[in-house]
């Protein structure tokens, strides 16, 4: 079993602070700016273009259970059915997770509900399709086929069936948005899709799109936390630098040795 | 049949825990649909609180490896607290962890549970293709024909008799080197063929940010075949500084320090994310879809 050492605690703490402090500083009312992040800008083209050619939406959450993840890419998921559910558009939901799968139609029922349409969930739209990864990738395909989707989104935790699915969204002629933390299979995504997401961006899509305070500070304290980790890794550096002459830098560099 | 309904022979308290997971589950469960519906949410909340913090502490405390020296140094009070938190521990775990397996344990049987709502939605989607004679409803019966099939060999080869039986196991080997492997390698094997068309769209020549990427993958690419090593071998390790320019060298340099610098930038930038979402979602600070509506 791994264990914090001296300076993981340091640092958790300190990026927990920032976070929590900007979080309450945002519910305080102070006015946070965000920037614009193209791929999620691009959700409302991605809805758009498919109410204009009278198809469905494809909405993938990946192959991983109920993390963190999964949770974010809820959330995404939320957001476009609310937009599609305005223009009374088709979402399709491939899970292949069987407790994302029972939330996800809790999350899409509600969604749908909150835009004033209960009468458009369709529960079989929402679809639990296999637990198996290439089974899920298989019945996938053969759904943005059969449907002829018109947009497809990939938000979650995605391996060898990324470029599987967006490749079939490539041939299909669905626009496509696509954004995962599994660095793996990034580059899949942003060759094969029209847009992508890419590390942190994930997370930061439920605050880009709610524009929530609560969410917007826990961003600011989120860039105040990778302000953290790059004076550590200056730190790092000049302490691997110096640390032959001066003593000061094998200090520091024993400080963040790991495992000790 | 006998093995499976009856007590294990390898282990006997196996048959008795499986029916008490599944009974407990079962009720736990039931139990939660009384929840007045006002008190969903404060008790989603709560039971999310104590949980993080269970694993947040398990992880922050330090285990007995460097607990023990730092506590016997301090004298008696120091011993007792040893003795109280840490005595009969391995090294590498707290107070906390002995409890890990068992909360981790609890947490599958409860997802088990919606495998179940799973299938349901499956045999429903499926199932209403057949009766309705939807568009492509064949497909619909291989889903069925496929579930029995498998469930069936996959018990029978698994239980009782079968177990030494050449029939079923035979079968068993047929459903699953035969048909489910060869499925699953299909589907995989695709992906070469989905490569190369996705790269072949992403190194087109459009901008100076493609051009950069084509260049380099080209470099690493060239830096990984023999025909690659061949054409810059004339370079000899004594020329000193030219010796890097060798594509194998290039290659290596791309991969493992631009590159590699790269990602650890966007891990690093992920992994503070992730700590923020998990820290919002403990705190029951999530806004937005889910953690909004009235449970």
């Amino acid at each position: 079993m791994s264990h914090a050492t001296l300076p993981v605690l340091v640092f958790e703490g300190v990026i927990v602070f920032f976070i929590l402090w900007k979080i309450l500083s945002a519910r305080r009312g102070r006015e946070l700016y965000i920037r614009r992040i193209p791929g999620l800008s691009a959700i409302d083209e991605a809805v758009g273009r498919a109410t204009e050619m009278g198809r469905p939406i494809f909405y993938s959450p990946g192959i991983q259970g109920l993390d963190i993840v999964g949770l974010q890419s809820l959330s995404i998921l939320s957001h476009i059915i609310k937009l599609a559910a305005k223009f009374r558009t088709r979402v399709m939901v491939a899970l292949a997770d069987a407790v994302l799968y029972t939330i996800a139609q809790d999350v899409a029922r509600e969604a749908y509900a909150r835009e004033g349409a209960p009468e458009l969930y369709e529960q079989d739209d929402i679809k639990f399709l296999s637990d198996q990864q290439f089974a899920y990738a298989s019945a996938s395909i053969g759904l943005m086929s059969r449907e002829r989707v018109a947009s497809c989104f990939y938000f979650g935790s995605f391996f060898a069936e990324a470029l599987i699915l967006a490749e079939t969204g490539h041939h299909v002629g669905a626009i496509q948005v696509a954004g995962t933390p599994q660095i793996t299979q990034l580059p899949f995504f942003i060759a094969a899709c029209d847009y992508c997401i890419i590390g942190d961006e994930y997370y930061a899509g439920s605050a880009y799109l709610s524009k929530e305070p609560t969410l917007l500070g826990s961003l600011v304290g989120q860039d105040l936390g990778k302000l953290v980790i790059i004076a550590a890794l200056i730190a790092g550096v000049i302490g691997v630098s110096i640390s032959p002459w001066v003593p000061a830098g094998s200090i520091v560099l024993e400080w963040f040795k790991v495992g000790k | 049949m006998a093995s499976f309904w009856g007590p294990h022979t390898d282990n006997p308290e196996k048959t008795l825990f499986i029916l008490g997971a599944l009974v407990t589950g079962a009720l736990f469960i039931f139990a939660l649909t009384f929840v007045p519906r006002r008190a969903r949410k404060p008790l989603i909340a709560v039971v999310t609180f104590i949980g993080g913090l269970y694993f947040s502490l398990e992880f922050l405390i330090a285990p007995r490896s460097s607990a023990e020296p730092f506590l016997l140094s301090k004298g008696a009070f120091g011993k007792k607290v040893f003795e109280l938190l840490y005595a009969g521990l391995d090294p590498d775990q707290n107070f906390l962890s002995p409890y890990m397996q068992g909360l981790t344990n609890a947490w599958q049987v409860i997802a088990g549970f919606t495998f179940a709502l799973g299938l349901t939605n499956l045999v429903h989607i499926h199932g209403k293709n057949i009766l309705q004679a939807r568009k492509n409803w064949g497909f619909s019966v291989f889903f069925f024909i496929g579930v029995i099939v498998m469930a069936v060999i996959g018990f029978f080869q698994r239980f009782g008799a079968g177990q030494k039986s050449p029939v079923w196991q035979g079968l068993w080997r047929i459903a699953t080197d035969g048909w489910l492997f060869s499925l699953d390698a299909a589907m995989f094997s695709l992906i070469a063929f989905f490569i190369i068309s996705a790269a072949y769209r992403a190194f087109r020549i459009r901008s100076v940010e493609a051009t950069i990427m084509m260049g380099a993958a080209f470099l690493v690419m060239l830096g990984q075949v023999p025909v690659g090593i061949w054409l810059t071998s004339w370079i000899q390790p004594e020329w000193g500084f030219l010796y890097n320019l060798r594509l194998e060298n290039i290659s290596q340099w791309i991969l493992w320090k631009p590159n590699a610098a790269a990602q650890r930038g966007i891990e690093f930038g992920i992994a503070v994310g992730a700590l923020a979402m998990g820290l919002r979602i403990w705190l029951s600070l999530e806004r937005g879809s889910y953690f909004e509506k009235e449970v």
